[in-house]
Parts: C-alpha cells; sequence; structure tokens
C-alpha cells in the first residue's frame, strides 16, 4: 500500500513537472535515483540526479540527516550498485543501519580532517564504479567549510558528473558553491520516535528544497520552496 | 604447417629493449653500432640500417668502424637484455602452440600442425609480431611447411611471410643462410652453384657421390622432403623481476618506465603458465638501506598488462623513500586462471582494477584500517564493527530489506564518544550539560545496562539512556565507570 502510494505520488509530481518543463523531465525522470521517501523524491523533483551535486544541510544535529543518508545507501542496494561514503568526522554507525546496505557501501573514516575528506572524495569522485559519493560533512567547523574554495567543488561536481555518480553533500551548514540543489533538514524527533516505524519517519520527511542553479551549469538566481 | 620468428640484429634490438632512449638517436639517423667485447677482441655485431648504409658491417673491428664512419655510435652488447628479449618470444610464442623449440640466439620455431590451419596460424603470427611491435621488437615471422622453410620465411616476413612457392621462397636466399657452411659454400661456388636454387637443381645422386651425407640432407631440407623434428624449449615461469640501477634513481619517472617493461615481462609468463596474477608485492631498495615495500591483493586475479600496470603505477605512487632507489623488484602472487561466469544473484565493482587503484589511494591517504566495507560485528559490544573489502554485495529481492521493521530513527555516533554531565532526579536524568551548554531533560527511555568482554583486557559494563533534550535533540547517553558518555545523536 505503501509503494502504490509512493508510486500514485510519484506520478504526479511528474506529470506537474511535465506540464511545466516539457521533455526534459523524461530524461530527469530516467536519470533520477529514487529516494524511497515521496516527500524527499518530491523535493528532489524525482530523486537523486546522477552527474549532479546535492547539498543537504542539517540546520542542527539530529533534523534527519543520517536518516535521508540511510535511503542514499538503499537506494544504492535496490539499484544493484555501490555507495561511497566519506565520513569526514567518523559519524557513521553501522550498526544504526540496516545490515543489508552495509555491503553496498564502501565506507572511508576521514578521522576530523576536511582536507583528508575533500581528497578522499576527489579519488572516489573519477571512480565510475560507485552511484553514489556521500560527502559527510556533518561535525565539521563552519568556518573550515566555508574556507573550502568554489573550485574546489565545481571540480568535484565535474568528476561525479563524468563518472555518473549522484553527489551528496551534508553539512551543517550551507557551503558547497556547486550545488544544483540544496536540501535544508529541520525535522526534530522526539522520544516518541523512537517507538516509530523507520518506514514511517522516511515518509514522514519534508525538507525545504533550495534550486540554486539549473542543471546544465547556469546560474539560476530563483529560489523555489519544495 | 610450421612457424618461425625472428628478432633481426638481436643485440641491437635488445640494447634499444634496455635504453628507449636511444630509439630517438636512431629515428633521426643516427649509425649505431653493438660491440661485443668478450675474448678480449672488440668487433661490432650488430648495426642500425644508418650504420650499414655508411658502410659499417657486422665482424669489423672499432677503429675500422669508425675510420668508415666518423658519426658512429658504439655500445657494448648487454647479454642481460638479450636474454630478456629471447625469453619474452619463447613465452609469447608457447601463447600460440605448446611446442616450440629455441632454435638460435633471437629464433624459435613453432609446431602450428595442431593450430587451426594456415589462416589461424597466419594470424596468431601477425598477432604476435604486433605485440612485439608494441613492446619496441621488430619482428619477423614466416610460414610454412617445414621449419626450415619457416625460418627462411621468416627472413623475408615484412612481418609476415607465408611461403606458399618454393622458388619464390629461395629468391634471393644465400647458401650460408640456407645452411651450408662457408667452407662447403666455397666448394659449391667453385662449381658456379651460388643460391640454394642453383643447388636444388643438381641431380640428388652426383650430390651424394661428390658432398656426402651432407649434401644429401642439404638437398632434402631445400626441397621440402626432410622435416625435422623439434626440440620443445622447456621454460620455468619466473613471476619476479628485479633492475637494479648503477646510479640511484632520484626521480619517479624512470622508475615508472622500470616498472612497464618488467609488467610487460610478466604477462607473458602468467600467459605461459596459465595463471592469473592475484596479489602483487614491489620493493624498493634505497642506498640508505631502508626497505620500503609494499604488498597489495588485487580485487580479482588478472592477466591483463594494462591493469597490473595501472594497479603497480598507483602502488608506486604511494610509496616515499628517504634516499635514492638503486633497485626495484616486482613479484606476483599467482592462481589458476579461470574463467568465471557473472552472477545473477550478486553483484561487484564494474571496473574492479579502478576500484582497486582508488582503495589503495584512500588507504595511502587515511590509513587501511580506515578503508573499506562495514559490517557489523558479532559481539554484544555497542558500536562494534569490522572492515572487509569491498568486492561482492548480494542481490535480494525488492523489498526484503529490514528497515521497515526497524524502529526510531538512525544515530549518528560521536567517536570517541564526548563527555557529559548528567544530573539525575530519582535515578533517572533530569539535566544533561555538553560542551559548557545544559539542557533540561523532556523525555527518556532507559536505563539499558550492558556489560560483557569480562575475560579480556577491555571489558565493559555500561548502563544506557535515551534522552530527549528541551533544546531539540535525541540523544543516546550511557554512564560507565561513574562517568556520563553522549554516544550519538538519532537522527
Amino acid at each position: 500500500m505503501v509503494i502504490s502510494l509512493e508510486k500514485e505520488r510519484r506520478r504526479e509530481v511528474f506529470a506537474g513537472l511535465r506540464r511545466r518543463f516539457g521533455a526534459d523531465v523524461a530524461r530527469m525522470e530516467r536519470e533520477a535515483l529514487r529516494t524511497g521517501a515521496a516527500g524527499l523524491d518530491a523535493a528532489l523533483r524525482g530523486g537523486w540526479r546522477r552527474g549532479e551535486c546535492h547539498e543537504v544541510v542539517e540546520g542542527r544535529a539530529g533534523a534527519g540527516g543520517t536518516l535521508v543518508l540511510e535511503l542514499c545507501l538503499e537506494a544504492a542496494r535496490r539499484e544493484r550498485g555501490f555507495a561511497a561514503l566519506v565520513d569526514g568526522a567518523d559519524g557513521f554507525a553501522p550498526e544504526a543501519v540496516d545490515a543489508a546496505v552495509l555491503p553496498h557501501l564502501f565506507w572511508v573514516r576521514c578521522g576530523g580532517e576536511t582536507a583528508a575528506a575533500l581528497r578522499a572524495a576527489e579519488l572516489l569522485a573519477r571512480d565510475a564504479n560507485f552511484l553514489f559519493l556521500l560527502l559527510d560533512l556533518r561535525g565539521h567547523a563552519a568556518a573550515e567549510l566555508r574556507r573550502i574554495p568554489a573550485g574546489g567543488w565545481y571540480g568535484l561536481q565535474r568528476a561525479a558528473k563524468r563518472s555518473g555518480q549522484a553527489l551528496v553533500v551534508f553539512a551543517e551548514v550551507s557551503c558547497v558553491a556547486a550545488a544544483s540543489v540544496r536540501l535544508a533538514l529541520e525535522e526534530r524527533y522526539g522520544a516518541e520516535a523512537l517507538e516509530a516505524e523507520r518506514a514511517e519517519l522516511t515518509a514522514a520527511l519534508r525538507p525545504e528544497r533550495e534550486l540554486r542553479r539549473a542543471s546544465g551549469g547556469g546560474a539560476d538566481p530563483c529560489v523555489l520552496q519544495g | 604447417m610450421y612457424g618461425a620468428v625472428h628478432v633481426p640484429e638481436l643485440p641491437l634490438q635488445a640494447l634499444l629493449y634496455r635504453r628507449p632512449e636511444l630509439r630517438r638517436a636512431v629515428d633521426g639517423g643516427a649509425p649505431l653500432a653493438v660491440l661485443d667485447e668478450s675474448g678480449g677482441r672488440s668487433r661490432v655485431v650488430s648495426v642500425n640500417r644508418a650504420a650499414r648504409a655508411a658502410g659499417v658491417e657486422p665482424g669489423s673491428r672499432p677503429p675500422q668502424a669508425l675510420a668508415r664512419c666518423g658519426a658512429l655510435q658504439l655500445f657494448p652488447r648487454v647479454p642481460e637484455a638479450e636474454a630478456a628479449v629471447e625469453r619474452r618470444l619463447l613465452l609469447a610464442a608457447r601463447g600460440l602452440c605448446p611446442v616450440v623449440e629455441a632454435t638460435a640466439a633471437g629464433r624459435v620455431t613453432l609446431d602450428l600442425c595442431g593450430a587451426g590451419g594456415r589462416e589461424r596460424s597466419a594470424a596468431g603470427l601477425e598477432g604476435l609480431c604486433r605485440r612485439g611491435a608494441a613492446a619496441g621488437l621488430a619482428l619477423r615471422a614466416g610460414l610454412a611447411r617445414t621449419p626450415d622453410y619457416a625460418a627462411w620465411a621468416a627472413r623475408k616476413g615484412r612481418p609476415l611471410y607465408v611461403a606458399e612457392d618454393v622458388d619464390a621462397l629461395l629468391e634471393g636466399l644465400s647458401l650460408e643462410a640456407a645452411g651450408f657452411t662457408p667452407a662447403q659454400a666455397e666448394v659449391l661456388a667453385g662449381w658456379g652453384v651460388r643460391s640454394p636454387a642453383a643447388f636444388r637443381r643438381l641431380p640428388p645422386g652426383a650430390v651424394g657421390r661428390r658432398l656426402g651425407r651432407a649434401g644429401v640432407e642439404a638437398l632434402a631440407r631445400i626441397n621440402g622432403t626432410h622435416c625435422r623434428l623439434l626440440r620443445p624449449a622447456r621454460v620455468e615461469p619466473c613471476f619476479a623481476r628485479t633492475e637494479t640501477f648503477e646510479a640511484g634513481v632520484e626521480s619517479v619517472e624512470p622508475l615508472f618506465f622500470v616498472l612497464r617493461r618488467q609488467v610487460g615481462e610478466l604477462v607473458p609468463e602468467l600467459e605461459a603458465a596459465h595463471r592469473a596474477a592475484e596479489g602483487v608485492e614491489l620493493s624498493l631498495a634505497q642506498e640508505s638501506g631502508r626497505p620500503c615495500r609494499r604488498a597489495l591483493a588485487l580485487p580479482e586475479p588478472t592477466v591483463r598488462e594494462e591493469t597490473l600496470d595501472r594497479i603497480l603505477s598507483g602502488v608506486m605512487g604511494t610509496m616515499r623513500t628517504d634516499s635514492p632507489v638503486c633497485a626495484l623488484s616486482v613479484r606476483l602472487r599467482t592462481c589458476p586462471a579461470q574463467l568465471r561466469q557473472g552472477d545473477l544473484f550478486s553483484v561487484a565493482p564494474r571496473d574492479t582494477a579502478a576500484f582497486a587503484r582508488t582503495a589503495d589511494r584512500l588507504a595511502a591517504l587515511v590509513g587501511a584500517e580506515r578503508v573499506g566495507s562495514p559490517r557489523v560485528a558479532d559481539t554484544w559490544r555497542p558500536g562494534a564493527f569490522r572492515m572487509v573489502p569491498l568486492k561482492e554485495a548480494d542481490v535480494e529481492p525488492a523489498g526484503s530489506g529490514t528497515a521497515a521493521a526497524r524502529r526510531g530513527p538512525p544515530w549518528r555516533c560521536f567517536r570517541p564518544p564526548r563527555r557529559i554531565l548528567v544530573w539525575c532526579a530519582e535515578g533517572v536524568p533530569a539535566v544533561v550539560e555538553a560542551g559548557g551548554v545544559s539542557s533540561p531533560v523532556r523525555a527518556c527511555r532507559g536505563p539499558w545496562a550492558t556489560s560483557g568482554e569480562w575475560w579480556t583486557a577491555s571489558p565493559w559494563d555500561r548502563e544506557a539512556w535515551d534522552v530527549e533534550l528541551e533544546g531539540g535533540g535525541l540523544c543516546r547517553v550511557y554512564r560507565e565507570d561513574g562517568e556520563w558518555f553522549m554516544e550519538g545523536v538519532y537522527g
């Protein structure tokens, strides 16, 4: 039932987009990697785009970023592919996610070093074996992230584009100049969430979307609310 | 059918194989000659086209050669390089057929009788010549119905000559090249016989009466009525190569070049032994004496030269030396080469070689123990996991995941756990202070007491709580040895 609702919702989203943007949407739909969460799919206009850079901003710790990260791993498993996780602050907990996704995960622990995390992401972005390149920079100082030059982000995005990877950057502040989509997470989980099924929590995800630039690379100043 | 492959001017080609920087000079028209200094008398044994055009012939002494061509560059013979070229030729030939004879220096003869006919044999020999050219060796090959015909055909090969007409094959062939000794050739010249084609026209009885058994055998050889048995060469596989440098090498480029050549020599060894490389070991001997060595297990066995070259180049790119390098060694760990069909129920990286390179560079960047695919360890210790190499993942049917059955948001942990202060009311956390900021606890779940591994040096005994803070945030905290720690944040 949940699946059919998701499909229905997805169909609606793409029908609306087709009316508005025409034939390009068919290509977008084909290249999109569904997240498995209707709200997230809607915010991403169908799913994660291969070759594009997505930024997930978690305004404060525990706002849903790890749930989104798990959905990326689940999408990689579903697509029979692999995801590379560059874990900047070494915060990923393997026991916290579904054990079935772990064989599809390549985990690089960077021990809190931003430079090492970026270098590792550069190396992985050139490897076409991965569907997802997840760069988790949560836990890094905002000032340090803002010092990363825009050229570095664009280089990373271009490498991911050549490899056909969906690049997803998780951070606590907005810092990714090359992001074509920025999602802001503001979920608040109370103690009662511990009793909720995880599928319910993912279905309830409603991130805010900011369209920073068009997928072709040109600057687009418009900001849309998802 | 028999095939023959010949390396013309072996000493010169071996020199260029070992010192490819000279190839540019040769291409530019510089005259080169190789000297054999054994036996106390130097003499020219091999010359290039420019030197030959200037009148320098093999067999001449260095002063004579220099008198004929002042710009002539003389180089000593490199026996190791000649041996390496010959071994490479032998191994490549073994890839075409199992019976290969090392007939002479720089020449092999192949028994292609069971190799699938003329066209297939010709294609195999052409492929061998192409591979030789890619390795910097100009090979000539011949295909004919007897071993001797094949050897003579190889002299005419550009790069391959298929002998179908005996008269065309013998045209232009000298008596010495046909196997006559200089004394026999002199006698025959006195009779007016100056070529094998002319010798062939002599009556067999008269040849036997005048030249004896040797003459009859030579006639049978030239007529193609005698087909000698080949003596198969035995080749013991060797999956290691070492190159020692006279002077210490300080830049990386020459090392990459030598490494590429060593890989090029090792791949035919693998192919000839029907094995594949499953691991590589690279050692650099430094002048300081400090060992510098790296070993790497390949993601899947391979015999591809390009793949091995990329992997080994990647490994060497991550090695650090503190002094000039005086020797470079490569050793392959091998396993039987087996063809494997792709599995419908598992998924593996598409380009395992590229992935191995990436993983190796990442291991050099952050440490090998911090790279891999995680698995939850078989223990009750909180947060325990182990890393395994990313190889294959089983494909499970859609919807078989257990994510739906899990409850609560996933958490993100702090490594190491953050030390915090917790004030309890009636044994339940009431206020949490972390990083100088305190927050009342709105709700909590717990306690969950766990302990274990008391028989080891690192036992644990803790009491964990899930706490929701007033300021927002759902955290897992625990108390161990009277102190409180924050383990992670949910969501």
